[in-house]
């Protein structure tokens, strides 16, 4: 029982004494060539999904808020200039806060 | 001793010779193929792992010194990248086994249980390296290469203490082991049917 034992064992182990090499399959370097060009395509696009790129873009909005925010006009001129224009614009589209005429007319009529 | 051919092949595919690697695809792959068909045991995935193995090539060819063979090299990262294969497929299971718990009977996938035949085995020996190929996955990693190094390839135990960079008496211990171990298996598997 035991001799039986071993050599079915041995029959097994040696069963790949005389083993052919197995050749690649056919057409294999042409698919190769197409998953390499397939990995690159999709390296140069893959950029704009990165973690990093997007990180980057969101740094770089971050940096124009900022510096948006720190370029607003500070000085007296700058800010007299932006009334006059402001006013303009609100007499242009009437959006000027009530005149004397609008508050009261008798007393505006009677004052003329 | 590097011969002067495969000297001029390496130093042509460092130069980006895209004719280059064409021939040192053709030239070895079908030692890469059948190297990780002994591994993977499935003939899709030694494709993909193939593939992997020459675009690895491609990329880090720069930094291939020219004093080992160049077989031993590539050797080196099929074995590697079968064995990398292994141990996602090994977690993607056992994802899969915590994955069935929460899926109906309905969801769950008929499990593919099925022999490997060895296609460059004769007909009459299928049976037999079916079982030993089933044995072969018992094994520890670098039994194992050592193991289908030696049968499939066909290697001297030199030869692969050159790729596994072990010295020749740790390649005669790790097939010794080897040969014990599956003894113990397919002894295992005879006697308990």
């Amino acid at each position: 029982m035991k001799q039986d034992i071993t050599s079915s064992v041995d029959k097994v182990l040696n069963s790949l004494d005389q083993v052919k090499r197995v050749s690649a399959p056919p057409y294999f370097y042409t698919r190769l060539r197409t998953r390499i060009e397939a990995d690159h395509i999709r390296q140069q696009n893959g950029l704009f999904f990165q973690p990093a790129f997007t990180l980057l873009v969101l740094l770089f909005l971050l940096v124009i808020n900022v510096s948006m925010l720190l370029n607003q006009p500070t000085t007296p001129d700058q800010k007299w200039a932006e009334s006059e224009e402001q006013t303009q614009w609100k007499t242009e589209y009437a959006l000027q806060e009530s005149t004397p005429h609008q508050e009261n007319p008798i007393e505006w009529v009677v004052a003329k | 001793m590097v011969p002067q051919e495969e000297l001029v092949l390496v130093e042509r595919l460092k130069q980006g010779d895209e004719s280059a690697f064409q021939i040192l695809v053709e030239q070895y792959q079908d030692l890469v193929y059948n190297t990780a068909l002994g591994i993977v045991q499935n003939q899709s995935d030694a494709e993909d792992v193939a593939q992997e193995v020459f675009i690895q090539i491609f990329r880090s060819i720069g930094s291939f010194k020219s004093e080992a063979k160049l077989s031993t090299w590539i050797y080196r990262i099929t074995t590697t990248r079968s064995l990398d294969l292994l141990r996602v497929k090994k977690s993607e299971k056992r994802f899969g086994l915590l994955k069935r718990l929460w899926e109906t009977e309905e969801e769950s996938p008929v499990e593919n249980i099925s022999d490997f035949n060895h296609p460059g085995v004769s007909l009459e020996r299928k049976e037999e390296a079916a079982q030993l190929m089933a044995a072969i996955t018992q094994l520890p990693e670098n039994q194992k290469v050592a193991f289908i190094l030696h049968k499939l390839e066909g290697l001297s135990y030199l030869e692969i203490a050159e790729i596994m960079g072990n010295t020749l008496p740790a390649v005669e211990s790790l097939m010794h082991r080897a040969k014990l171990n599956l003894r113990k298996i397919l002894e295992k598997k005879i006697t308990t049917p």
